[in-house]
């Protein structure tokens, strides 16, 4: 009896006091540190942040590790110098390109296309490919049609390389067209590369298209795609740097100099052979001096090996920009393409034009090139690539030679950029072209390992996952 | 900015009295509905009435005495129909008239309370009513002479009974002067007196010592005797705290409970522990028990940490640290979910219950004092070889990082060849070092360098206590104070300071009111460890045989001719102060130069008001409030490695204030002799408000400027802040029931409200529970067999949760910042364009609701040979669901996680305790104790992601949560197998690495254990107690990196080959040679491991890191404690002090186990929820205390 009067009694209770009880903490639960939106401006610079550390950090690291541009001589990374690496170490980049860059890139084009602002488009379409090329050529095939859109695709399929290369172009033949609609409001210094200017942005896309038509070995549209492209060494798309600790610095130079001094430097590693005077593989020669820009890359007096230049002044200086998409890979496309799709002469003419803007000091810093060191990049003729002549001793046919001095020229150009390990792989099987010895073993990597979170989450994902000694789709002839 | 929606104090204070008056007036209605109205708190002697009645039906004259007694009559109708009734009396008291009215009938009466049942008379007893003798008496405790309330008084062979007051008192009528009065109460022998011709009783009862009747605190607070529990909790009394002579609350605990498991981050001074109730009980919500003291929830925050795990930096502190453990009179554990099912999402890692000392009635101030010095020192450390020198590739090196260089004893001897015409470094006494051309030197530092970082460790814990009281009123005061050094030398300390004022009063029988306040102030200052390159374990543990580390500060002189680069670090990797950034801290810096500070003070109060209207009701108001502040500075000069170089300053100040409060009504009432129940009913409202606030700067303007914000350019200055609050609120109610004092079952419900629950989820969720228990022993089968003093089955049901984190029910947008993870560092939206801001990587859930555990418990306990011997055994399962996890997305959806209701885990587990009393005599006992848990955890489902990180290094070694695994195994590198399961090997005979991470260990042990033994004779006491813990994997990353480094000991051996050999890099070496490294055999043949194994894939750094997993168990002798109290009449005469206590103490005097270097019972992760790491974590100590105590 008592027993019931007290669960009426509980009923009762539960009634009147539980809505009370609720009401006490509505309302708590609303974020006090964070915001629920941001403008369409905040996120393109999120997004041009996120592409800069696919293009500056960890896959630039490794690839340059393997590509004779770094060695690896302590800690992990020594480890990584020998082919070991797991997919774990891919999970921050690979989050930085689908999270950071194409999951943003886009929000900034939802939140636009409503305000027809083409312009903020077309740039969010632009920094999407950069990232998405780059990771491509990286891993192979990736997601890329089912990206970014989770209630419709928990699980994006990985699209095939060929598949996503064309995509891209696709991708920025349309923002090339939104830009070139002269519609929209600049976003100003939000845009850190270009800060709103179309025409730089367009130009920046021919120079992608014509970097993916190359790596496709469609060369005959590489080579046409540049005539559009960076045309001025100014208009390249670079990153800018300061000098703010753990912020905007230039991130090569972070790891180097700062958080992990010690553990990678370039003692030995080809690209120091090859600039270095006083090796035997010098690449110089009567009508080339590679002092200053040997000097520009590296640190060549250190009692710890032979570092990549992170003095100010030097590639990698604390405040130094880095190249995204540049003036030297436009003309270096259009040299190779050029001479594989047109013409000798073609080839030839494009390289002299690159030699000729590096007489003139070229990307190397001011402060190598105002006296202190020797540089000379001389025009080269048709002669110097007969056999037997300045740079053909090896009796190469003539087209080979010039090749080979392009391929040389790139290989050098790109030193930390992911653009060297592409060609490397592109050209492996070519009887021309930078050849490298192994670190370790006899065969040389062909691609990043993908991240094991992607792996984990997506039923989707590659399976087995390809090891790094399995080439890509496009380098899989 | 948006104002946050809460509600002011004032508001939240106005809504809560308006909800406490609600529950105050449906109180009233349910009074009102049990029992009518009566003269509040008298009894029916008390109440005296005229009557004049003549031949009225007795149901009549019921009635009338009914109304004018005021008393409320519950009777069977049938049973008074047959009566008639002749009775007038004036002014007599209305008992008296009931007895004269019933005194011809087969009918008797009973008083509950207010209210009066006619029952039928036992037997058809002869008619006669030998009224009355009226007893009255007082029951006390015989060793304090404090009144006992509560105490049940039956007169033998009869229905009659009565409860003592709260003051101890009692009154009873018996039929005669024959009457035997029974007296009895849990945890007390029971006492038996003839009433004779006594009217005044005064009865001592005595604690039943071996009967180990415990009583124990509820989750609510209210003392109830364990044997009617169907759920399990343990007990740890204050004197045990005390006496393990550590520091902290938490490590006292350690070995003392079964299911619980205590694991120190480290032996740095205040360090916090890990505490784990019954396994994983939540993935990556708050993993650490709810801490109540005296009935409030207090903040166990681990500083520097904010709920996260660390895995840099300094070792976390423990808020619960700011308790003083003297101040402790009991510390209880309640493991099950049933038991703990009242604080509803807040209890799913269950709850510990501290109960702090009151004073107690005395005809004096008991002035007690006591002292204690411990010295600590370093009970395991790493070997180190001293064999070879820096360098690499078996030449020297003076600035090379490892230590693979020339063997030391093949060179020339003497000083070294010095470059004396240019650069150079002067060290602040004047030494000077200059670049070295020939190493000549074969002096090795190895142990120089190691005293140097290294000290004995002490502290002097000093305690004064003031207790006493009266009748109404007792007071407990104590002040303590602890300083503590500790063994790394430089800037390790911990100091604190406590005081505390527990009152209380009784002002009536009615009123009473208690206060406790508690102020703690504690300064501590740690050093960096860890997997952090600023760290004292890192500088010390790379650093070369042949590099003396002393002179780490110094000048330097780029050249012959320049002037000097002040205050610059010399370090192994620098050794002329060259760099303006070390690469690894000198140790010795490290410890010296840095400052890694925390600054606390903290306020705990608690008013709890009792009103006891009637002898059945009582209602209890509780108001606790606790805050602290705590400043933090980390303070990096310049050429430190943090900051690189440039000077790092940080301060933060962080301020959490709980609020909490409860309205408990609590109703007793007795059904006969044989059936009682006891319902309680109450409301909770706890909110807990959290603000840091601080400002990191970088890059010193001036060098050796003060440590202000200001010494930094603007752009160099970051400043942040925080703020959180979750409010929760609760409605309760428990009903608890017994039967035959032998068969117990308790009920209870919570409805619960929190503001961190998402918008589209319920708003309220429900925590039942449910146990039972049995007293089987007192079935009568049992009485003939004496063996068994005390059987009880008991079972028990609850579900209990674990709230989400708030703020996670939105996906928001925040300030950009880009990880380069592994090893690089970020990029900040602050420094670009116009700033940026990201959609979150994290996606958010409306929908989030609490983890619920349900769990599901059985057990015995059991007593034999009058209670000597004592065991108790649960096995308990429970699954936990909906466990919150930030469940892995695959990065190509846009997200990286979304933190949800996802995941469920299981834990199966079996607890053991056992005593026995082997001599319990009045001058000797020896008991012996042990107990014994085994917890079975597995992950059943992670929502589709095969593993989610949890702690650790991320992508290094990390600690997940893998499906069908337990909680917090290992992942990482592991070996790559042949099909046949086999280790697959390289050409050469090494192990390879398998691309794919995987799980390489479970940190869990098997089972653990503690047992013990207490000897007492006369008054020396001595007791004795050992902790083993079994089968966990342990993760050696200090040794495997130390390899790397060739500066472990086994790197420095040397081996003559008996037969060709290969080495990893695929070299042979032949028959013969001696070489630095050794031999092994990986299952393809004998290989060497030299420096071309040590510093790939063998080393700590290289991917394989399942090589470095190794068996964790360890037995330790945890702690020996000799005692001798001196009290004597002469000595108390002489001294006018009560008695004084000498005892020392030895804390973690051997540990056995096969983990080499260090102490397995460190973590590198601190509290969170990975463990058995070591990764250059500070060393553990052993102890040596020595107490003096004096009582007055």
């Amino acid at each position: 009896m008592i027993t019931k009067k007290l669960i009426w009694l509980l009923a009762i209770l539960l009634i009147v006091v539980l809505p009370a009880c609720e009401s006490l903490v509505d309302g708590l639960n609303v974020d006090p540190n964070n915001p629920t939106d941001a403008s369409a401006e905040l996120i393109l610079t999120s997004a041009q942040l996120a592409n800069l550390t696919i293009h500056e950090g960890h896959t630039v690291r490794v690839a340059g590790m393997w590509s004779g541009y770094f060695t690896g001589v302590d800690r992990q990374y020594k480890d990584i110098f020998n082919y070991n690496i797991t997919g774990a170490s891919f999970n921050q980049i690979w989050e930085n390109i689908f999270y950071g860059v194409v999951s943003q890139a886009k929000l900034v084009i939802a939140k636009s296309e409503p305000l027809n602002n083409r312009l903020m488009k077309g740039i969010a379409l632009i920094v999407q490919a950069n990232a998405l090329g780059s990771a491509t050529a990286g891993w192979g095939d990736i997601p890329l049609s089912q990206t970014a859109d989770i209630t419709t695709y928990p699980n994006p399929v990985f699209d095939s390389q060929a598949d996503v290369y064309a995509d891209l172009q696709e991708m920025l033949s349309v923002a090339i067209e939104e830009l070139a609609s002269g519609i929209g409001t600049s976003p100003g210094v939000a845009d850190i590369h270009y800060g709103g200017n179309a025409a730089k942005w367009i130009a920046a896309a021919y120079t992608l298209k014509s970097r993916f038509y190359l790596e496709t070995r469609q060369y005959d549209l590489a080579y046409e795609a540049t005539a559009t492209g960076v045309g001025v060494p100014a208009n390249s798309m670079m990153v800018p740097h300061g000098s703010t600790l753990n912020s905007d610095e230039n991130l090569m130079y972070a790891f180097i100099a700062r958080s992990r001094a010690g553990d990678m430097n370039s003692s030995g590693a080809l690209i120091t052979r090859l600039l270095n005077p006083a090796e035997s593989l010098y690449r110089g020669n009567d009508k080339t001096d590679e002092t200053a820009r040997f000097n520009f890359l590296f640190l060549t007096n250190d009692p710890n090996g032979i570092i990549p230049n992170t003095t100010t002044g030097g590639i990698f200086a604390q405040t130094a920009s880095y190249p995204l998409v540049t003036y030297e890979e436009n003309l270096l496309t259009a040299a190779e393409a050029g001479a594989r799709a047109v013409s000798f002469d073609e080839g030839l003419a494009k390289l002299n034009e690159y030699r000729a803007y590096m007489n003139g000091g070229g990307y190397i810093g001011p402060s190598f090139v105002d006296g202190a060191y020797a540089f000379k990049y001389e025009a080269y003729t048709a002669d110097d690539f007969a056999p037997g002549g300045l740079i053909n001793p090896e009796s190469l046919s003539p087209e080979e030679a010039l090749l080979q001095e392009i391929l040389l020229e790139r290989y050098l150009a790109f030193f930390g950029q992911e653009l060297g390990f592409n060609d490397l792989r592109r050209t492996r099987e070519e009887s021309v072209g930078v050849k490298l010895t192994p670190n370790t073993g006899s065969v040389l990597p062909e691609r990043f390992i993908y991240s094991e979170a992607e792996i984990n989450s997506n039923t989707n994902a590659p399976n087995p996952v390809p090891d790094i000694f399995v080439p890509t789709l496009i380098n899989n002839d | 900015m948006k104002k946050s929606n809460g509600k002011s104090l004032p508001e939240i204070i106005l809504r809560y009295m308006r909800y406490t008056i609600a529950v105050f007036f449906l109180f009233s209605i349910c009074a009102q509905l049990l029992w009518a109205s009566a003269s509040i708190g008298q009894s029916l002697k008390e109440v005296r009435i005229d009557i004049s009645m003549n031949n009225k039906t007795l149901k009549e004259s019921l009635t009338v005495i009914e109304q004018k007694s005021g008393f409320g009559f519950i009777y069977n109708e049938a049973w008074v129909l047959p009566y008639w009734v002749t009775v007038n009396e004036k002014n007599k008291d209305a008992a008296f008239i009931l007895q004269k009215v019933l005194r011809n009938t087969k009918l008797d009466f009973k008083e509950y309370g207010n209210k009066v049942i006619i029952v039928q008379r036992e037997q058809a007893s002869p008619v006669q009513v030998n009224l009355i003798v009226k007893v009255q008496g007082i029951v006390k405790e015989k060793d304090t002479g404090e009144p006992l309330p509560g105490v049940s008084i039956r007169v033998k062979n009869s229905s009659a009974g009565t409860i003592s007051d709260s003051d101890g008192k009692f009154g009873i009528d018996v039929t005669d002067e024959n009457s035997i009065l029974v007296f009895s109460f849990i945890g007390f022998l029971t006492v038996e007196q003839r009433v004779g011709s006594l009217d005044f009783i005064s009865i001592t009862m005595e604690q039943d010592i071996t009967s180990l009747s415990e009583v124990v605190v509820t989750a609510l607070g209210f003392k109830e005797s364990a044997d009617k529990l169907g759920s399990t909790s343990s007990k740890v009394n204050g004197e045990a705290i005390e006496r393990s002579g550590e520091t902290s609350v938490i490590n006292a605990l350690g070995g003392k409970a079964s299911g619980v498991m205590i694991t120190k981050s480290s032996g740095d001074p205040g360090a916090a522990a890990f505490i784990q109730i019954r396994g994983q009980n939540t993935i990556t919500g708050n993993n650490q028990p709810l801490i109540i003291v005296d009935g409030i929830p207090i903040s166990n925050a681990t500083s520097y940490t904010d709920e996260e795990g660390t895995s840099g930096g300094v070792v976390p502190q423990s808020r619960l640290n700011d308790i003083n453990p003297n101040d402790i009179a009991s510390v209880q554990i309640l493991k099950g979910a049933s038991a703990a099912a009242l604080w509803g999402s807040r209890a799913a890692n269950g709850v510990i219950l501290i109960s702090t000392k009151k004073g107690a009635e005395a005809d004096k101030v008991n002035i007690s004092f006591s002292s204690t010095l411990s010295v600590d020192k370093i009970n395991a450390f790493h070997p180190i070889q001293d064999k070879y020198g820096q360098g690499t590739g078996g030449n020297y090196n003076p600035s090379g990082s490892t230590s693979w260089g020339d063997k030391i004893s093949n060179r020339a001897g003497g000083a070294d060849d010095v470059n004396t015409s240019g650069r150079y470094f002067q060290a602040q006494d004047g030494t000077l070092y200059y670049p070295i051309l020939t190493k000549n030197s074969q002096d090795v530092y190895v142990d120089s360098n190691y005293d140097k970082v290294f000290r004995t460790g002490q502290f002097l814990d000093n305690a004064i206590s003031i207790s006493g009281g009266d009748a109404k009123t007792v007071y407990y005061f104590s002040v303590g104070d602890l300083r503590q050094k500790g063994i790394l030398r430089g800037n390790s300390e911990y100091t604190r300071t406590t005081v505390r004022l527990n009152t209380e009063r009784t002002f009536n029988n009615v009123l009473r009111l208690g206060v406790n306040t508690a102020y703690t102030n504690s300064y501590s200052d740690r050093i960096q460890r860890g997997n952090n390159t600023a760290g004292a374990m890192v500088g010390l543990l790379r650093n070369p045989a042949d590099f003396d580390k002393s002179d780490y500060k110094g000048s330097y002189f780029a050249s012959a001719t320049s002037s000097p680069i002040t205050n610059r670090q010399r370090s192994y990797r620098s050794y002329l102060g060259a760099l303006e950034s070390p690469i690894y801290n000198n140790a010795l810096w490290a410890l010296n130069e840095e400052e890694n500070s925390t600054l606390v003070n903290r306020f705990m109060g608690r008013v709890e008001i009792g009103v006891q209207p009637t002898g059945w009701l009582d209602i209890t108001g509780r108001t606790g409030l606790d805050t602290y502040t705590d400043q933090q500075i980390n303070y990096y000069p310049i050429h430190d490695l943090v900051g690189a170089g440039r000077g790092q300053y940080q301060e933060q100040m962080t301020k959490e204030t709980e609020l909490n409060a409860d309205l408990i009504g609590r109703a007793q009432t007795k059904f006969g002799v044989d059936f009682a129940a006891t319902f309680i009913l109450g409301f909770n409202l706890n909110n807990r408000k959290y603000d840091k606030i601080g400002a990191t700067i970088n890059d010193f303007i001036l060098d050796e400027a003060p440590a202000n914000f200001s010494n930094a350019v603007s752009a160099n200055r970051v400043p942040y802040n925080y703020k959180r609050e979750i409010r929760t609120t609760r409605l309760y109610a428990t009903a608890g029931l017994s039967a035959y004092e032998s068969l117990f079952l308790n009920l209870s419900a919570a409805a619960e409200s929190a503001s961190s629950f998402g918008e589209l989820s319920e708003k309220t969720f429900y925590y039942p529970s449910v146990d039972v228990a049995w007293q089987f022993s007192k079935l009568g089968i049992f009485e003939d067999f004496s063996t068994l003093t005390f059987g009880k089955l008991r079972a028990s049901y609850g579900i209990v949760g674990v709230q989400p984190l708030p703020y996670r029910s939105n996906t928001v947008f925040t300030e950009t910042t880009f990880s380069n993870t592994p090893w690089g560092d970020n990029v900040v939206g602050g420094s670009y364009g116009n700033g940026a801001y990201s959609q979150n990587k994290e996606l958010g859930d409306p929908e989030i609701k609490p983890e619920t555990k349900t769990e599901y418990e059985a057990g015995i306990d059991l007593r034999f040979l009058s209670s000597r011997l004592r065991f108790s055994t649960t096995y308990y399962q429970n699954k936990v669901k909906d466990l919150l996890v930030p469940v892995t997305i695959a990065p190509s959806t846009g997200f990286a996680s979304k933190y949800t209701n996802a995941a469920t885990l299981e834990n199966k587990g079996l607890e053991l305790d056992l005593s026995y009393d082997v001599i319990a005599k009045p001058n000797l006992t020896w008991t012996v104790y042990g107990n014994f848990s085994s917890n079975r955890n597995e992950v059943l489902d992670l929502a589709g992601t095969q593993s989610l990180y949890l702690t650790g290094i991320a992508d290094f070694l990390d600690s997940r949560a893998v499906v069908g695994q337990p909680v917090g195994v290992f992942w990482s590198g592991r070996y790559a197998a042949t099909a046949e399961g086999g280790m697959l090997l390289d050409a050469n005979g090494f192990p390879t690495v398998d691309a794919v991470s995987g799980t390489i260990g479970d940190p869990n042990p098997d089972f653990m254990s503690g047992f013990g033994t207490t000897l007492s004779y006369k008054k020396i006491t001595l007791d004795v107690l050992f902790e083993t813990t079994q089968g966990g994997d342990y993760y050696s990353g200090t040794k495997g990196i130390m390899y790397n480094f060739g500066t472990h000991a086994e790197t420095g051996n040397e081996v003559t080959l008996a037969q060709d050999l290969k080495n990893y890099a695929g070299a042979t070496i032949s028959t013969g040679s001696t070489v630095r490294g050794n031999i092994t055999d990986f299952g393809g043949g004998p290989v060497l491991l030299d420096e071309t194994w040590y510093t790939t894939l063998g080393s700590g750094f290289g991917s394989l890191k399942e090589q470095f997993i190794e068996d964790g168990s360890w037995t330790r002798l945890r702690q020996v404690t000799l005692s001798y109290r001196l009290d004597p009449e002469w000595f108390r005469k002489k001294t006018k002090l009560q008695s004084l206590e000498l005892s020392f103490t030895g804390r973690n005097l051997i540990v056995w186990t096969d983990i080499e270097g260090i102490d397995p019972d460190t973590n590198l992760t601190g509290t969170f929820t990975g463990r058995n790491m070591d990764y250059f974590n500070s060393p553990n100590t052993r102890s040596y205390l020595c107490t003096l105590k004096i009582n007055y």
